[in-house]
């Protein structure tokens, strides 16, 4: 069963480790690619913020914190979590 | 640590059991494996989940989902229950609202305050009595959702009730609809009261239901039972 873990409150340098373990980065507000590409919400379409990011499975998805973005997700992802 | 998040942490593996504010790189690194091992999701705020997750629980869900093949159209009425579920919260409930508008335009907006303020249920429950078969009810609530602007009138006090039944006898003499639907709230009744007597005495092969509780009037127009599903 998958499980959630909330990173609200982990330091901004536990989340860029974070990230970066995953394969990716910050510019220090923004997540980005290894390249410095910010990521972009893919149903919203606008960046995702360090401190306002979700990390979902699935290729790495990662999304911002609010109901469209939740709700699209999982219809694409009925059984994520 | 809140005690939401700290109930959180102690299944996730063997050994991390301290709290996100203590979390080292080794206790990080074993997240991020079993992260990419799909046994963790890394959420910000939980009540956001929960706030979608609840809506997929509600009996405004169960009822309408049935109807919905549509992908774009089953978030809109995902979003609009949660729209509902923030009304006592501005703030967010106008950063959703704007999020809609981006992704879906005024449209998906408006499909999304029909599910908001309890039309889609209230319709979906009567079409679902004259239909003669489920894909006649997907046919008919996926078309009325698709087509919002021109089957749903949001009635204001200021309208005049002779004009907006002028505009709804133009809409169903060009479009022929299955049904038009009057929605009124609060000091809006009165003026959709004074529609429905106008179009009492003027429609032809349309019939008017309304229901009215709280503080909102609804009224639907459906084609003649006899035409209605032909």
């Amino acid at each position: 069963m998958v499980e959630l873990i909330s990173i609200k409150n982990l330091s901004t340098e536990g989340k860029l480790f974070l990230l970066k373990e995953l394969g990716y980065d910050s510019d220090g507000t923004f997540v980005t690619d290894k390249g410095g590409i910010k990521v972009c919400d893919r149903y919203i379409d606008e960046p995702v913020k360090i401190n306002n990011m979700l990390i979902f499975p699935g290729s790495t998805i990662i999304l911002d914190d609010n109901p469209l973005s939740i709700a699209s997700y999982l219809e694409e992802f009925p059984d994520a979590f | 640590m809140h005690s939401k998040e700290q109930s959180l942490i102690p299944n996730v593996a063997e050994g991390v059991t301290k709290g996100v504010l203590s979390w080292g790189k080794e206790e990080i690194k074993t997240l991020a494996k079993n992260f990419l091992d799909k046994k963790l999701i890394f959420i910000n705020n939980k009540e956001t989940i929960d706030l979608v997750k609840e809506q997929l629980k509600s009996g405004d869900w169960s009822l309408c989902k049935q109807y919905l093949k549509d992908k774009n159209l089953k978030i809109l009425v995902q979003l609009g229950l949660t729209l509902r579920k923030l009304e006592s919260k501005p703030e967010q409930l106008q950063d959703l609202k704007n999020k809609i508008v981006n992704k879906y335009g005024a449209k998906g907006v408006h499909v999304a305050e029909v599910v908001q303020n309890g039309i889609l249920t209230e319709f979906v429950g009567s079409i679902a009595s004259k239909a003669h078969s489920e894909h006649q009810i997907i046919e008919s609530v996926e078309n009325i959702l698709l087509n919002v602007d021109k089957f749903f009138l949001f009635i204001k006090s200021t309208d005049s009730p002779e004009k907006k039944v002028q505009e709804i006898n133009i809409k169903l003499q060009a479009n022929n609809p299955d049904a038009i639907i009057l929605f009124s709230y609060k000091s809006a009744i009165e003026t959709c009261k004074q529609i429905k007597i106008l179009l009492e005495s003027d429609l032809k092969n349309y019939y008017l239901e309304s229901k009215e509780e709280k503080d909102k009037y609804l009224v639907f127009i459906f084609r003649e039972s006899a035409d209605l599903f032909e």
